[in-house]
């Protein structure tokens, strides 16, 4: 609950100050985000489960935006970027709505 | 559920599914399953406090680190927005240091026509008297008078022409007929839009805009020539240049009247380049011996 509170916090400043990403970091924006998207969807379900831990919930969240900034870091060394990306996205977006089908059952059972 | 892990009841018949069903079936981490089974031991004293602090810190970073990206994705668009914006304001800009600087050319060129006049009126009027009547005809100098004034406009679009042709527009052409057919008929001097036509001015057609000189007009077209107003009146009638107004108001519906006024002013065309030039015999005579002798 705390990982909750300090994320809602974090939010909150980054609303009020609207800091400036560096430019460098900019193409690494969409995964991390669509990675971020699916850690909170896990802590979503992993909450009306009743498993859910703080502990688990931070370090899945930072690893999941870390991992998924260096895909695309990599790809773009490679050379094959946007399909990576594409990769990324596809996997992330099935757990994202895999999670969603949870949530639902869970909240509306249904 | 009774493992804790909820295996899917169809095995995976090949063993490269085993990704698709990973992703399909357990899309949360086993970790959390796991963390549930095992909790930590209760942590005490100090180690707690250092426990939620660390948690709360690591969690603000990321929701900060999160809500910058998102904001920061939804940016771009500001940003060409903001390009337009510039833009547009330089254009103004530089559109009102454009008349600012045609102010100046004006209010120069009467100064210099003053200069002129009053130098050359009493040393030579004989030479002022040329200078005048070639200013006038050249559209150096503003002209007031009686004349006539024609005025044209677009016609109504054909809504069921599936081409959308320009046919009803005015176009270039006819301004061109119009002023040939009206320097024919004997006007001294014309301006279309108030922009004054010289010996140098072309009537044409970039796009859909017509330009006379460098500068586009728009719609209703209102051509002012001065002249003898009945002559010219008589003439213009009897010219070709009637006929095609008639003709094209007549087939394009486009809207024409001839007016003749008593009282008309045109201004002028602006500065005059000088191009050719060309001693005048007896006023070179004076000095130019000196400065041949000086070199």
């Amino acid at each position: 609950m705390i990982a909750v509170l300090g994320l809602i916090i974090g939010a909150l400043v980054g609303l009020a100050l609207e800091p400036t990403v560096p430019v460098a970091l900019q193409p690494y924006l969409p995964i991390a985000v669509v990675a971020a998207l699916d850690a909170l969807f896990g802590g979503l379900r992993a909450l009306l489960d009743g498993t859910f831990d703080d502990r688990v919930f931070l370090v899945s969240f930072l690893s999941n935006v870390v991992v998924a900034a260096l895909i695309v870091f990599l790809g773009d060394q490679l050379g094959v970027g946007t399909q990576l990306s594409t990769g990324v996205v596809v996997v992330l977006g099935i757990r994202i709505f895999s999670n969603a089908a949870a949530i639902r059952r869970h909240l509306f059972r249904a | 559920m009774g493992p804790a892990t909820p295996r899917h009841a169809a095995r995976p018949v090949d063993a490269s599914m085993s990704l698709l069903n990973e992703v399909m079936y357990r899309p949360l981490d086993p970790e959390y399953a796991e963390a549930a089974r095992s909790p930590a031991p209760p942590a005490t004293g100090a180690r707690r406090a250092a426990q939620v602090v660390l948690t709360l810190a690591l969690a603000t970073v990321l929701g900060l680190v999160t809500v910058s990206a998102v904001s920061s994705l939804r940016t771009p668009q500001p940003s060409a927005v903001q390009a337009r914006a510039l833009l547009e304001k330089e254009i103004d800009e530089r559109s009102s240091a454009a008349d600012r600087l045609q102010a100046d050319i004006q209010g120069m060129s009467e100064e210099i026509a003053q200069l002129q006049t009053s130098a050359l009126a009493e040393e030579d009027p004989g030479l002022f008297l040329l200078l005048q009547q070639a200013e006038l005809h050249s559209g150096a100098v503003s002209v007031a008078g009686p004349g006539l004034v024609i005025e044209l406009d677009d016609g109504e679009e054909d809504e069921d022409d599936p081409r959308g042709s320009l046919d009803h527009q005015v176009q270039d052409v006819d301004l061109q007929i119009v002023t040939n057919g009206l320097w024919a008929a004997g006007a001294e001097a014309i301006a279309v839009n108030g922009r004054r036509l010289t010996a140098l001015s072309a009537i044409r057609s970039a796009g859909q805009a017509i330009l006379v000189g460098p500068s586009p007009l728009i719609a209703p077209y209102r051509i002012e020539a001065i002249g003898e107003v009945r002559t010219m009146q008589t003439s213009f009638a009897r010219s070709s240049a009637a006929a095609h107004l008639g003709f094209i108001s007549g087939t394009y519906g486009i809207e024409t009247s001839i007016t003749a006024t008593t009282s008309l002013e045109l201004s002028g065309a602006g500065s005059t380049t000088l191009r050719h030039a060309r001693a005048l015999p007896d006023v070179a005579s004076s000095d130019a011996p000196d400065k041949e002798g000086s070199s």
